[in-house]
Order: structure tokens, then sequence, then C-alpha cells
């Protein structure tokens, strides 16, 4: 499958610091992909970098195949970008915002895509108020239209739930999962991991202008925490021979204590793992009265990859 | 490599859609209607101090009613278009406005050229208003329009947009508002020192024991001042209607056209920074 972004070597360098420095990253064309790293990584930078907005000192950014420094208005024209900052024109509605966006972009049937993209967001109730007096997350819902009116292929999107309410963020989800379904790419660089988390196939961590590790979510877990546990709540946990889940190629060891039983597997606890337990389980009369995996959050490998293991994934 | 078609007409609708909004911007301004009205003042004053003074003596004291009242007009609406270009560009920036334009189909050719359009589209619409009211005037008075007044409107159309270009240039190059203004008002400042410190030192009296250092610096400041004709909205000015007094064709047509010229070069001046610079602030 072609690659919606890809970047090789690119570096940015200011007079005295070097805000991204080497970075080679692939997006995939129809993924969601999460872009994370903690404040003065060189997220923003990288996305402005990708948008031609800013000039790399080395390397080069490709999107949708055209390179960012001789991008052509046909390929502009199937981006859609979210800044990290929602700005408006000071005399504009919001329909009117959009109708221009809507003209400059060339969109066919302007006001009815404007409406059924208001409606999605709940925003239709606001359509003729001006927009700079909108609340920070009615802002970044008419940002999100913006950057979707147009049908773009490829979605950039800086921080686009961080101003949102939980309603919101789930419209927001539904939304960009239906993009997802309709063959759209989304590049998402946020700071709310558990976002990120439920929406990104893949993630690309970045630190100190470098790009720490890009993987799926399991295979950064699986580096970062080699091995996972599953917990088993058993109807009668004293009948039931834990040692013959060792018989698993995929299990290390096992524990039972206070009538609960610890499954240590080498690797993820991928939902064959936990099938393969469960049959043993049974096989040998155990009735399951609850199993959960104990996984690492994003959250925990964010902060693990950031501050602790860097030198590890870099290896 | 030929003319990409598809580029120049995304380009254009990118530059029409930018001197669109800039053009409903000063539509909305509280300053375009500040401006003619003090424009409506100005000329009111000249033509009612002519009519007052016809009436008085039964003489016509000036050669062109409307040369006065033309000249004050033009002064203060090219001042307030070119003091609306200084801050256009950079106030963009500093709200973040141009960098979700240039997410877009919009390049800085585009955007400069919107710019430019907007400014000289207003400047004419400004001035069909003032011709209409002066006509009006002229219709219900018996003043008439004389030669050199259209000759000084049409010299007007260059000039203003030369200031305005170097606005646009300033604006481009500066990343706040208010250093923008800062920067255009000391360019403007050092363009009339240049223009006018060489008659002023002329002023000086020959006796001043200072009168060598002085002559130095007159001659110094001319000659700068020789460099800048070519340059300065000002001298221009001046020497176009320097040229329509003397009803000299040439010059005049040679004047306009370093004009138009310079507003060319400042123009893509403004593209390169912009290119060089970036979008944001």
């Amino acid at each position: 499958m072609a690659d919606a972004i890809r970047t090789d070597s690119l570096s940015k360098s200011f007079v005295d610091f070097e805000a991204v420095i080497d970075v080679s990253l692939r997006v995939e064309t129809n993924e969601i992909y999460g872009f994370l790293g903690p404040n003065g990584a060189g997220k923003t930078t990288t996305i402005m970098l990708l948008l031609g907005l800013e000039r790399p000192t080395r390397g080069v950014a490709y999107l949708l195949d055209s390179p960012s420094h001789a991008r052509e208005f046909a390929v502009r024209r199937r981006l859609g970008v979210l800044g990290e900052r929602q700005v408006f024109f000071d005399d504009m509605t919001a329909r009117e915002y959009l109708r221009f966006f809507g003209r400059l972009y060339s969109v066919g049937r302007i006001e009815q895509r404007i409406d059924v993209l208001l409606e999605r967001v709940n925003l239709t109730h606001a359509a003729d108020a001006r927009a700079r007096d909108f609340s920070r997350g009615m802002q970044q819902k008419l940002g999100l239209v913006r950057a979707l009116l147009h049908d773009p292929e490829l979605l950039i999107l800086d921080e686009p739930v961080s101003a949102l309410d939980p309603r919101g963020v789930v419209e927001v989800r539904e939304l960009l999962h239906s993009e997802l379904g309709r063959g759209k790419t989304v590049f998402i660089s946020s700071h709310v991991l558990t976002e990120v988390e439920q929406l990104a196939d893949r993630i690309g961590i970045m630190n100190k202008g470098r790009l720490m590790v890009e993987d799926t979510l399991d295979n950064i877990r699986q580096a970062l925490q080699p091995e996972t546990r599953i917990q088993i709540e058993l109807a009668e946990p004293d009948r039931f021979p834990a040692a013959a889940l060792l018989d698993l190629d995929f299990v290390s060891r096992t524990e039972l204590r206070d009538g609960r039983l610890s499954v240590h597997l080498k690797g993820s606890a991928s939902p064959e793992a936990r099938a393969g337990v469960s049959r043993v389980v049974s096989q040998h009369g155990g009735v399951i009265v609850d199993m959960h995996a104990e996984q690492m959050t994003l959250e925990q490998a964010f902060v693990t990859i950031t501050d602790e293991d860097v030198e590890r994934l870099a290896a | 490599m030929g003319f990409d078609r598809r580029l120049g007409k995304g380009r254009l609708l990118a530059a029409w859609l930018v001197c669109h909004r800039e053009l409903r911007g000063l539509l909305f301004s509280p300053g375009t209607y500040l401006v003619v009205l003090l424009a409506g003042l100005a000329a009111h004053l000249f033509l009612n101090t002519l009519a007052q003074s016809i009436a008085d003596s039964g003489l016509a004291v000036l050669s062109g009613a409307f040369n006065l009242p033309i000249y004050s007009v033009l002064f203060v609406t090219g001042l307030f278009l070119a003091l609306a270009s200084v801050t256009s560009i950079s106030r963009e920036r500093e709200q973040g406005t141009l960098e979700v334009l240039f997410y877009g189909p919009v390049d800085v050719a585009a955007y400069i050229g919107g710019k430019l359009v907007s400014f000289g589209l207003a400047y004419l619409g400004l001035l069909a208003l003032y011709l209409v009211c002066y006509a009006l005037f002229a219709g219900t008075t018996g003043f008439a329009f004389a030669m050199p007044t259209w000759a000084v409107i049409g010299l007007s159309i260059p000039v203003v947009m030369h200031v305005v270009a170097l606005g646009t240039f300033v604006s481009t190059a500066t990343r706040r508002v208010r250093a923008s203004l800062a920067w255009f008002l000391l360019i403007l400042l050092m363009l009339l020192a240049l223009q006018f410190s060489p008659d002023l030192l002329e002023l000086a009296p020959v006796s001043n024991r200072f009168y060598p250092p002085l002559r130095l610096a007159r001659i110094v400041l001319e000659r700068i001042n020789l460099a800048f004709t070519w340059v300065s909205p000002f001298a221009l000015l001046i020497k176009g209607t320097e040229a329509v007094r003397r009803a000299d064709a040439l010059l005049y047509v040679y004047t306009t056209a370093i004009s138009s010229c310079s507003v060319l070069v400042l123009a893509a001046g403004s593209m390169y920074l912009m290119w060089k610079g970036g979008v944001r602030s």
C-alpha cells in the first residue's frame, strides 16, 4: 500500500537549537497514525515541515507522494489540516467562514456540505453566529469541519480534541472512524493519550526532536513490557491445576494467590493468547468468573518511552 | 516546461478570494468611512472657500477648481490604504489566519497578488465615489474638471499603489503589527527627510561659520536624494505633478512607468520575503 506520508531524514535547525533531527516516519494510506511527544518534542515543527510551511534544513517530506518544497495546488486540495490554535476571520460567521474555504477548495454543493458537517458535530444552531465568539470547544469543532469540508484524502490534525468535552470527544471520534471507513488517512498529533490509544492504528513518539519509536501500540507495549499478566477469577480455584497452563508456549509462569490465578505471558495479551488460556482452563474443568489482561496503557508507555527506556527502544 | 494552466487557474481563484476578503474587511472597517468623511470635509473646505471667493470678488482664483480638493482627497485616501496595507499581513501572521490560509491551495504569489489588487480596487472604488460626488457638485455649480486634474488623478493610481506595495513589503518583512507600523513610519520619515532636507539646508545663512560642513551635508543629501528619486513615491509624485504643470508628457509617462515598476519590484520582494520567512509569527 502506498504511503500517505513519508519523511526521509527530515531535520530543522533554528539559530540556537535543533527542533527536528533526522526524522524518518511513514504513515500508510487508510490508517490512523498517532503522533505523540511531550511539549517541545518537535511535533508541531514536524507538522509544519510536512505541510511545507517551514523549510527543512535537511531531508525531505512527502505527502501523497508530493515533496513539501514543490507541492502543487492539486495536492493541497487533497489535504485537510486542523492547526493547534483555532483562528477565524474577525467579521465572519461560522457559515461564512466555511463558505470562504469551500470556495477556496472549489467544493461543489457547498451549502449542503456545510449543513451536513455542522450537523455531525452538533453546531447547526451556531451556524450564523460569529465564529470568533464561539467557546474553545466549538471553535475546535468548527476548525475540524473546515478541515473536512473538501472531503480530503489525508487529514492532519494537531490536538483535535484538546478543548472538547466528553460528548464532543465522542462526536469527533465517531467522525474520524467514519472517515477511516471511507478510505481516508488520519494523522493525529495529541497529548490526550487515551484518545490516541482508542483511535490510532500505529503510533510515533517524538522526544527532543527525534522520532524515538514508530510502531503499533501492541508492539510498543511488547518492547517496553516483555511480559504481560492475565488475572483470572475462577469459581473453584483450588481444584484447578494451574501448571496445565505451562503447556502453552506463550505462558512463562502461573501463580495462584488469594483465589486469583495470575498467568504471566511472554509478550502481549493478544486475543489469541487470551483464547488459548481460556480454552485450557475450560478443558481442565475450570469455570472463569472474571478475566482481564493487565496491559501497559499508552500513558504508561509514553512516560516510559520518553523518560526511561529511550536507549532500549532506540536500540 | 510550459505554463501550468491548472496552477494558474487555482492561483487566480485563491488571489481573487484573498482580494475579496480584504475588500470585505475594508468595507466593514470604520476607517474607510472615516477617510471618506475626512476627504469630504477637506473637499468641502476648499470648494466652499473657492465659491465664497467667487461670490465676494466675482473672480475664480484658481485655474482648476477641483485641483486642491482632489489632491487632499487622494492624499488622505492613499495614506489610509498605505496604513491598511502595512498592518494587513503582519496582523494576519500575528493572529494565525495566514497559516490557516496556507494549509490549503494558496501560495505567496496568490496571497500577495490578491492583497495588492484589493487595495488597488479599493482605491479605484473610492476614487469613483469621489468623482461621482465632484461630478454632482460640478453639475450644480458649473465648475469644470481641468485636464491637469485628470492627469493628477491618473498619476495618483501608480503612486498610491507604490506606497501600498511599500507598506505590503514592510508588513511582510515584520512579524508584529507594531513593528510594521514603526518601520513604515520610519521609512516614510526618512524618505521625507531626504526629499526636503537639502532645501531646508539651503535656507542656512551663508555667513554662518558652519557653512562649509552644511554645504557638504547638503551635497551629500542631494546625491542620496538623487539616488532615491526613482525609488521614493514622494519624489515620483513631485516629479509627476511637475510633469503635469509643465505639460511634459514624456516625464509624466516615465514617472508613472517607474512607479508601476516599483510596485512590481516591491511585490516580488514581498513574495520572496514570505517564501523565505514562512507564514508563522
